[in-house]
């Protein structure tokens, strides 16, 4: 019985843990900041004002942070400046390139990280395949056949008017 | 009902036997399948700029050699998805491989013809084996602008050559190099193909 309730137990925290984990990147990703902000840090650099709403602005990054993106490792506080945490910045949609908001790299660095272009260049071909000679005798025969059906349909397309009158 | 109906089906059929036969016979004696497939846009847009910025167009690209009569069309031709390079779709064209380098400019311009058609009649390429050593080559580029190349020689290579082995035909670049391919030896019913290819090679003469 025992046994049971712990079982239970462990299934709902498990369920309730990764809910809220679940929960808490939704509302990471879903976090909104001020017009030309990207994060809850700095300025707006269409405004001015502050990005965090308030009179004066948070410079990152913050206290155990590196950038703008998850959690601060010395005090779990969101590194974003905001009351949520967030994993790439706004107008980004992966830790690649720029934000389409404030034109910040999107992975909270001052440097972006672009993938390599992966270019597959043909290299060199093999040669040609250039003639078809040796296809003549099946070429011929299926003309043949193909010939005189199409004299035959020739032939009863230019009667057909006349059997129809 | 059945007599309509049997009206009806002797017209379609009727019209289906004009069309296989022409098709068929367009088949055989001018337009050849090339099986060309387009590379991914930017490796295409990257390696298609080989053609210099000062040739507007390259459709009034031709080849002509005096000695075996031939004055053909160059189309432009790429890969095809077995990794050849792609022939040409009319058998009295030929076709240079847009890919490589253009003709007259340092590498190894490469351009392709068949050597005959689908009911084993001349093409293009039907005589260029006779070529030799010395014999005149030209490329017009553009209206009333002609490369002259001469030809320094010739090569055979196995039709199912691996693309290591055939690379030098492709990327040699010391020189301004032309190399024309058709195919050559005996038919291979089982590859639908002939067991070799001529590659003829010529130099610009400036």
């Amino acid at each position: 019985m025992t046994n049971k309730f712990l079982s239970l137990f462990l299934l709902i925290a498990v369920v309730v843990g990764v809910g809220s984990v679940g929960v808490q990147d939704i509302n990471a990703q879903t976090a909104s900041f001020p017009s030309g902000c990207s994060s809850a840090l700095g300025y707006s650099i269409t405004t001015g004002f502050p990005c965090n709403g308030t009179s004066t602005a948070t410079i990152g990054p913050l206290l155990g942070c590196t950038t703008a993106l998850g959690y601060s490792v010395t005090n779990g506080a969101p590194c974003s400046g905001g009351p949520t945490a967030i994993f790439w910045l706004a107008g980004c949609t992966s830790v690649q390139g720029y934000s389409t908001i404030d034109g910040k790299a999107c992975n909270g660095t001052a440097v972006a990280f672009v993938p390599p272009v992966v270019v597959i260049d043909p290299g060199t071909p093999s040669l040609p395949v250039t003639g078809a000679g040796g296809n003549a005798f099946p070429n011929l025969a299926l003309l043949l056949v193909a010939g005189v059906s199409a004299v035959l349909g020739l032939r009863y397309l230019s009667r057909r008017p006349r059997n129809e009158a | 009902m059945n007599i309509i109906m049997k009206k009806n089906f002797t017209f379609i059929a009727a019209i289906l036997a004009i069309l296989v036969f022409g098709f068929v016979l367009s088949r055989s004696l001018y337009y050849f399948p090339s099986d060309e497939v387009p590379l991914p846009p930017k490796v295409a847009e990257k390696l298609v700029a080989k053609v210099p910025p000062e040739i507007k167009s390259t459709a009034e690209m031709r080849l002509v050699i005096p000695n075996i009569d031939v004055d053909a069309k160059i189309g432009e031709v790429g890969i095809t998805k077995k990794g050849n390079m792609a022939a040409p779709r009319v058998f009295r064209e030929v076709g240079w491989y847009k890919y490589g380098t253009f003709p007259g400019k340092i590498g190894s311009a490469v351009i392709a013809g068949h050597v005959d058609n689908g009911l084993a009649l001349p093409a293009v390429f039907k005589h260029l084996e006779d070529l030799e050593v010395g014999d005149d080559i030209y490329v017009q580029i553009e209206e009333g602008k002609r490369l002259h190349f001469v030809v320094i020689g010739e090569k055979v290579y196995d039709f199912d050559a691996t693309p290591e082995s055939v690379k030098e035909v492709f990327t040699e670049r010391d020189r301004k190099l032309l190399r024309l391919i058709t195919c050559t030896g005996n038919w291979l019913k089982e590859f639908r193909t002939h067991d070799k290819r001529l590659v003829i090679s010529a130099v610009l003469v400036e």
